[in-house]
């Protein structure tokens, strides 16, 4: 793999909350990023509703986005475009342990109800890769504190 | 974090935003009774694909499908206007979950009477001004309180100058 250089941001238009925030990563062709800002208008004001519904700290509906159960990954979704944006879990303010930022990572177009495992698999390579901690380290200095503690 | 201006900014995507809210209430309280949507169609009247229609793209709901949706899941629907000091919509919409919340912890009124005659029973206070048994006069905050005993010998102990608020 060619060297690449990744960086992080808060989602634009999208308000964030108190207590949660969602992001996303850059740089990649494997990254949601593009997708999601060039989404059709129509689209984009449905995946915004529901993460300005998330960041308020309302879970659910599953409809359009949940944890996956023992994990730490996420999915925002759109069931009747076929849409899912997967990212994960962390809490990057140590200060403030229970808030959380969904790191939105990868993008995929499917009809079933089913995850397919290779689709988490993604999303696991991004949380392991140590670019991802540095570029998410630029808006959120004390990840590692927070880690750490 | 709150963005300066937010997208809601048009009656149109304001409408959205509000109708969403809407929907996304629904298929929460679908999918906590476990029911599904054909179920909930057939309870409507109409198709399923009717149904999913107007969840996926509630930019089109009728005051008449705002009334009938929930009724049939044995609910009701209030409309609230509301003001939040912001005029402008900087801060976009409040999502109605958080009237509901509110709504359900006040002990659920059913009139302004019921606000009205509530009793100190349980619930939180808060100090409005300074308070002189509190030590730290500069910290006039919120203090939780689990039982009416204790609620009450706070409030007793708060002697001059000091306005006790509940919060249910």
């Amino acid at each position: 793999m060619s060297p690449f250089s990744i960086s992080f941001r808060l989602v634009p238009d999208v308000r964030q909350g108190k207590g949660r925030a969602v992001g996303m990563l850059e740089g990649h062709p494997d990254l949601c990023a593009q997708t999601l800002i060039t989404l059709p208008a129509k689209d984009a004001k449905y995946h915004r509703y529901s993460m300005e519904r998330w960041t308020s700290g309302i879970d659910g509906p599953q409809e359009r986005c949940h944890k996956f159960d023992g994990t730490d990954y996420f999915v925002f979704k759109n069931v009747g475009r076929q849409q899912r944006f997967y990212g994960f879990f962390c809490h990057p303010v140590p200060k403030n342990k229970s808030f959380i930022l969904c790191v939105l990572t990868t993008y995929a177009q499917k009809k079933g109800d089913r995850t397919d495992p290779a689709d988490l698999g993604r999303v696991q390579a991004w949380m392991d890769a140590p670019a991802t901690k540095s570029a998410i380290k630029l808006i959120y200095p004390d990840i590692e504190k927070s880690e750490e503690d | 974090m709150v963005t300066t201006q937010h997208w809601t900014q048009s009656l149109g995507d304001f409408s959205y935003w509000v109708s969403s809210d809407f929907t996304a209430q629904i298929e929460t309280k679908l999918e906590e009774k476990g029911i599904s949507k054909s179920t909930f169609a057939k309870w409507l009247n109409v198709s399923p694909s009717r149904v999913s229609q107007v969840l996926n793209d509630p930019g089109n709901l009728t005051l008449g499908n705002v009334v009938k949706y929930p009724r049939v899941l044995g609910m009701k629907v209030a409309l609230v206007v509301y003001e939040d000091d912001d005029p402008g919509n900087g801060q976009g919409p409040i999502n109605a979950d958080v009237f509901t919340g509110c709504w359900e912890r006040m002990g659920r009124p059913r009139e302004m009477f019921d606000l009205e005659n509530m009793t100190q029973s349980r619930g939180c206070w808060v100090v409005t001004k300074t308070v002189s048994a509190v030590n730290d006069r500069s910290k006039i905050g919120e203090i939780k309180v689990e039982d009416t005993a204790a609620a009450n010998t706070l409030a007793a102990a708060a002697t001059v100058g000091g306005e006790w608020r509940r919060r249910a």
